[in-house]
């Protein structure tokens, strides 16, 4: 049996030896893959958005949009990120919901924009989704929910609106775990910071939607309904930043009510 | 990884016959069970179990065949559930899992080659142990059954 012993320690040894060496090989060049995952995401996300363009309108408010876009800046630039990489989409619907799609792009609802009373909160929430983009929230849920196989077969043909409507239900709805959602409000308060815009903001726009359905007895908007108990998260949200000075700097001098119209 | 040993005695035609079908079946079942793993082992283990209380020669033989196909299933299952796993969970591809990858066809290569040898050899009556499993063989199959 010592012989035994001995034999098998040292053919364990050429195993893991061998497998150690034939590892140090760089076989999977990892810009490669990134491209490939970044590729597939594109393609998916311009399809998604293609699903969506087709039953609601973009958007031809103008200076709505020329605001939009001087806020998106403002909290990319301030954050390190390139606002050239991330497409900010609105479409005409009473639908109150923002979402971040695949490929990088947020999209939103006038339904959504209504609910907000200043660009502030339009920036929370613009920087909650950029915040699922940039942890890669939105790619971890779509492998998760639908795997690596079919989203690369998906993005190499033009076709499956059926698995699409499927994959845009679930990413309107159900997308992110409680954690993931804890870590996009985290992310997010430090974006509006930086941006020097207060992320009570956030917290306020939370607390606001997830009121109107006690007090009005409506139903909860889209973006509130699926995301895991407001309350709880804009408690956090305060309870992070409480007593912490923030440089503020105002986002838009017009009315942002007016804007909407 | 081979050696040429003196057995206890001379295998008769029938013993060395099921001696060399112990590997021979091992390899048809490398061929068919190589997207899945537990096939080679169920094959030399259900012949196993009907030569084991056969002569000496065949049940070291078969012992032999049997142990390392055992340890074939391990590294096989390892490979197959870690491909599963990138191309169904949220695995992703790394130098780790093609290494492995590199490193189970080599063993299975080798393998494949000592069983051709071995099958033919045990055939002619040659004894042949391999590393390892030829000492864990010694160590576990005793030539007196009772």
């Amino acid at each position: 049996m010592k012989k035994a012993t001995a034999q098998l320690l040292l053919a364990l040894l050429l195993f893991f030896g061998l497998w150690y060496s034939l590892s140090l090989i760089n076989y999977v060049d990892e810009t490669t893959g990134e491209k490939l995952e970044k590729e597939t995401e594109a393609k998916i996300g311009s399809l998604l958005l293609k699903q969506i363009d087709l039953k609601y309108r973009a958007t031809q408010n103008d200076s709505l949009f020329a605001v939009v876009d001087d806020i998106h800046r403002r909290l990319c630039e301030a954050n390190g990120i390139d606002p050239e990489t991330i497409d900010v989409h609105i479409f005409n619907s009473d639908i109150p919901n923002a979402l971040a799609l695949p490929g990088r792009n947020v999209v939103f609802f006038t339904g959504m924009l209504h609910h907000t009373e200043n660009p502030e909160e339009f920036a929370g929430i613009l920087a909650h989704e950029i915040a699922h983009i940039e942890n890669h929230h939105i790619r971890d849920r779509l492998t998760r929910e639908f795997g690596l196989t079919l989203l690369l077969t998906i993005s190499g043909m033009d076709g499956a609106p059926e698995v699409l409507a499927n994959m845009l239900r679930m990413i309107s709805s159900r997308a992110y775990s409680r954690e993931q959602e804890r870590e996009a409000d985290q992310t997010a308060a430090e974006y509006l910071v930086s941006a020097e815009i207060d992320p009570i903001h956030l917290a306020n726009v939370l607390l606001r939607l997830s009121g109107m359905q006690a007090h009005n007895d409506q139903p909860l908007p889209g973006w509130i309904s699926t995301h895991p108990d407001p309350r709880d998260r804009a408690d956090a949200l305060m309870q992070d930043h409480e007593g912490e000075p923030v440089e503020i700097r105002a986002l838009y001098a017009g009315n942002w009510k007016e804007l909407m119209n | 990884m081979i050696f040429h040993t003196d057995f206890a005695y001379t295998p008769n035609e029938s013993e060395r016959e099921k001696a060399s079908n112990s590997y021979l079946m091992s390899l048809i079942a490398i061929i068919a069970g190589a997207p899945m793993p537990f096939v080679n082992l169920l094959a030399t283990g259900i012949f196993y179990l009907g030569n084991r209380k056969g002569a000496y020669f065949t049940r070291w033989h078969c012992t032999q065949a049997m142990l390392s196909q055992i340890t074939l299933f391990f590294i096989n299952a390892i490979a197959v559930g870690w491909t599963l796993h990138i191309v169904f969970g949220d695995g992703t591809l790394t130098n780790s899992y093609i290494a492995y990858l590199i490193t189970a066809l080599i063993i299975i290569i080798l393998e494949f080659l000592m069983t051709i040898y071995t099958a033919v050899a045990t055939r002619r009556g040659t004894h042949v142990e391999w590393w390892f499993w030829g000492a864990l063989t010694n160590a576990i199959c005793k030539e007196n059954l009772s």
